[in-house]
C-alpha cells in the first residue's frame, strides 16, 4: 500500500526474489546456450539469442500464470503471488529481446519497412499451416508490454481497479497466441513429438491448474450461500418472539463458533459475497473484494484492528470498511446481529466506508 | 472452521515457516524441473546445417560475370581427372536482403566483363554465393580471356517437388535458412531481388538446388513470393550445368504439395 509514487516499495523479501529471479535467468540462459553449442555448434549467435530468449520468456510465462490459481488452492503459496510482478516484469523484457531480434534477424536490411515486413511478408491468415504466426507474437507482446507498463500501483489507482484488471486479464489472450505462435511456427518447423509434448503439457498444466482452483472455489461459493428466510420462518427456527421488523431483510448467517477469532466466513447472499470477521466479541461484515485487485478478504486475518487482505496486505477497518490513514480505499459495510450463538447478516450494502456498529457477542 | 493459523503478509519481514516451506518446494520443484525441459529442447531440435557465411571476412576473386538468368561469376577452380578446367559459378548477391542488382552501380556491369569482385563467401553442399562489397572491371588480356557459357535450358520438360527459399539464407546466413519460421525472411530476399532457389530432397537423402528462372530466364521473384516455404511442384526445362543447375518455369504451372512429397520423375504432367 502506498500513497505516493514509488517506483518499487522494497522489502526484504522482494530483493531475495528479485535475486532468485535474476538467478534463475542467467542459469537458464547459460545451461540453453551451454547445450546448444554443445550439441549444435553450428547454430548462429541470433538463433541461439532467438531460441533461449524464447523459450525461456515462455517458460516463465507458464510460472506466472500458475500461481495465481496455485494460491487460491493453497494460501501457503501467497510469498509468489505477493512477489510475482517483477517475474512478469522480467518476462515480458525477455520476451521484448526475442522480438526485437526476430525482427532484426527476419525483417530488417530489405525493400520495406521492417514493422510493414511482419505484416505483409505472409498475409495467408486463411490457412491454418501457412497462418503468419509472427503477427501473433507481436500482439502477444504489445498486451505484455501494456500489462509491464501499468504493473505499478500507481495505474491499478488511476486506471481504477476494474479498468486494470480487465487489462491485465489480457495475459490469457496473449498467452492463446504465444501457444499459437509456438505450434504454428517453430514447432511446425521441428516436428519432434518432443517438443509437440511439452508445448501440450506446459497448455495443459496451465488450464488444468485454473480448473482445479475453479471447482475448488466454485466449492466454497457453494459452501457460503446463504438463502434468505422469512422472519416467520425465523420466528420458528428462533423459538423466540424477536419482531420481524428487527429481523427483517436478515438472513441466518452462521454460528459464532463457526468463525475463528480474527477471521472471517465467506457468505453469499443474493448473489452478494461478504466477509464476516469475528474479532474479540465483536462481528462486522464487509464486502469480500479486496479493493486493489479483488482479494479474498474473507480470508484475510485481523491484524492491529484492520482486516488485512491475504493477497498484498490492503488493509480495512471492520467497523467502516476504510482504509487506515493516510489510505483511501474503502469497501460496502453490512449490518450484522446475533441472537444467541447464531449470527444474521442483512446483505444490503451501504456505501463503501459507511460506518456499522460492530454485533456484540454475549458473553 | 479449519482455518491456517498462519498467515502471510508481503510487507511484513516475517513469513510464516509453513509459507516458507511451500515457496522453497516450488522453487526446488521449478530448479529440477526448468533443466529438465532446456535439454529436451535443445536435444530435440532438428539441428542445423554445416552452412557457412564468412561475415566479416572478404575474399576477392577474378572470373567472368554473367548476369542471366542470375548473376554469377564463373571461375576456373581447377582442372579434372580428364585434364580440363573445372568452371566453378559463384552466384551473386548484394548486402541484406537484397539481390546483386539492387546496387545501382554494378547495374551496367556488361554480361561476360572480367571481374575482380571482393566480398563474403557463403557456402553450403557444393553450392557457393558471394556477397559482394565491391567490384572492378579488368581489361581483358589475351591470356584471360572471358569465360562463355550457354544460357539456354537443354533438357526436357521436368517435374521437381521441393520447397522455394531464397539461396542467401539456405547458404548459411541464417539458420535454419529454410521452413515455417524462416519465410517471412525469405519472402524479404527474394522480393528484394535474390534469386529463388528451389531445395528438392530425393528418397535417398541427398538434396539438390535449382535457381529458379521464368521460361526465357526473366525473374520470377515477384510471382513466387505466395509459395515461399510451401511444398510445391514445379515443371520447366532444366539447365543441368556445372554447380548452380537452372530450372526454367513457367510461374502458372506452380502447384501447392504436401511438403515432403517424393519427386514423380523427369515428366512434366
Ligand atoms: S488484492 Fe491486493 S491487497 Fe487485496
Amino acid at each position: 500500500m502506498s500513497v505516493i509514487y514509488d517506483p518499487v516499495h522494497w522489502t526484504p523479501h522482494k530483493k531475495t526474489y528479485d535475486r532468485l529471479i535474476a538467478a534463475f535467468v542467467f542459469a537458464y540462459l547459460a545451461l540453453f546456450c551451454g547445450l546448444q553449442l554443445l550439441l549444435h555448434p553450428q547454430i548462429t549467435a541470433e538463433t541461439l539469442v532467438i531460441r533461449a530468449t524464447g523459450t525461456l520468456a515462455y517458460l516463465m510465462l507458464h510460472i506466472i500464470l500458475i500461481i495465481g490459481p496455485l494460491c487460491r488452492l493453497s494460501p501457503r503459496f501467497l510469498p509468489l503471488l505477493y512477489n510475482r510482478r517483477h517475474l512478469g516484469v522480467s518476462m515480458f523484457l525477455i520476451a521484448l529481446v526475442h522480438g526485437i531480434f526476430n525482427l532484426v534477424q527476419f525483417h530488417s536490411l530489405g525493400n520495406v519497412d521492417p514493422l510493414l515486413s511482419l505484416f505483409t511478408s505472409n498475409t495467408q491468415f486463411g490457412s491454418l499451416a501457412r497462418f503468419p504466426f509472427q503477427s501473433l507474437g507481436f500482439f502477444a507482446l504489445v498486451i505484455l508490454f501494456l500489462m509491464a507498463a501499468t504493473s505499478h500501483d500507481f495505474w491499478l489507482k488511476n486506471l481504477s481497479p476494474p479498468v486494470w484488471k480487465a487489462l491485465h486479464m489480457g495475459v490469457y489472450a496473449a498467452y492463446a497466441m504465444l501457444v499459437m505462435h509456438v505450434m504454428l511456427g517453430v514447432v511446425q518447423l521441428e516436428k519432434s513429438p518432443v517438443l509437440i509434448a511439452l508445448t501440450g503439457a506446459g497448455m495443459f498444466t496451465v488450464i488444468g491448474i485454473h480448473l482445479a482452483a475453479a471447482i475448488r472455489q466454485s466449492g466454497k461459493d457453494q459452501g457460503s450461500v446463504r438463502k434468505k428466510i422469512s422472519g416467520r420462518d425465523m420466528e420458528t427456527q428462533q423459538q423466540a418472539a424477536d419482531s420481524d421488523q428487527m429481523f427483517s431483510g436478515f438472513v441466518y448467517a452462521c454460528e459464532v463458533s463457526d468463525i475463528a477469532d480474527n477471521r472471517a466466513k465467506m457468505l453469499t447472499i443474493s448473489g452478494e459475497q461478504i466477509a464476516l470477521f469475528k474479532y474479540g466479541n465483536k462481528l462486522s461484515a464487509v464486502h469480500n473484494l479486496c479493493k486493489h485487485q479483488n482479494g479474498p478478504l474473507s480470508e484475510g486475518k485481523i491484524i492491529d484492528g484492520c482486516i488485512t487482505c491475504p493477497w498484498h496486505g490492503y488493509q480495512y477497518l471492520p467497523e467502516n470498511g476504510q482504509s487506515p490513514p493516510p489510505f483511501e480505499e474503502k469497501v460496502c459495510t453490512y449490518d450484522v446481529r446475533v441472537l444467541g450463538t447464531k449470527i444474521y447478516v442483512n446483505p444490503k450494502p451501504y456505501p463503501a466506508g459507511t460506518p456499522r456498529p460492530a454485533a456484540l457477542i454475549a458473553e | 472452521m479449519n482455518q491456517d493459523a498462519e498467515f502471510y503478509i508481503g510487507w511484513q519481514t516475517e513469513t510464516p515457516p509453513g509459507f516458507a516451506r511451500a515457496v522453497r518446494r516450488f522453487i526446488i520443484g521449478l530448479c529440477l524441473l526448468v533443466p529438465v525441459v532446456a535439454a529436451l529442447i535443445v536435444v530435440f531440435q532438428s539441428g542445423f546445417s554445416g552452412a557457412t557465411f564468412e561475415y566479416g571476412k572478404k575474399t576477392t576473386l577474378e572470373g567472368t560475370f554473367s548476369r542471366s538468368p542470375v548473376p554469377f561469376l564463373s571461375i576456373h577452380s581447377g582442372i579434372n581427372a580428364a585434364g580440363k578446367p573445372v568452371l566453378q559459378k559463384i552466384l551473386l548477391v548484394g548486402p541484406g536482403k537484397f539481390g546483386f542488382d539492387a546496387t545501382a552501380k554494378y547495374k551496367n556491369l556488361q554480361n561476360g566483363a572480367l571481374v575482380t569482385l571482393t566480398g563474403f563467401l557463403i557456402y553450403h553442399d557444393g553450392k557457393t554465393g558471394m556477397q559482394v562489397e565491391s567490384i572492378e572491371n579488368q581489361a581483358i588480356t589475351g591470356n584471360q580471356q572471358p569465360i562463355t557459357d550457354k544460357q539456354q535450358p537443354v533438357s526436357s520438360p521436368v517435374t521437381l517437388r521441393g520447397e522455394i527459399t531464397d539461396p542467401k539464407c539456405l547458404l548459411g546466413v541464417m539458420k535454419p535458412g529454410l521452413g515455417k519460421p524462416h519465410r517471412d525472411c525469405a519472402v524479404r530476399c527474394i522480393a528484394g531481388g535474390i534469386p529463388p532457389v528451389l531445395k528438392v530432397a530425393n528418397t535417398a537423402g541427398e538434396t539438390e538446388y535449382y535457381l529458379l528462372a521464368g521460361p526465357k530466364g526473366e525473374p520470377i521473384n515477384n510471382l513466387l513470393l505466395e509459395y515461399v516455404s510451401d511444398g510445391v511442384q514445379l515443371c520447366g526445362r532444366l539447365d543441368p550445368e556445372g554447380d548452380w543447375p537452372v530450372l526454367y518455369v513457367d510461374p502458372a504451372n506452380i502447384r501447392r504439395i504436401n511438403k515432403g512429397a517424393l519427386n514423380p520423375g523427369n515428366t512434366c504432367n
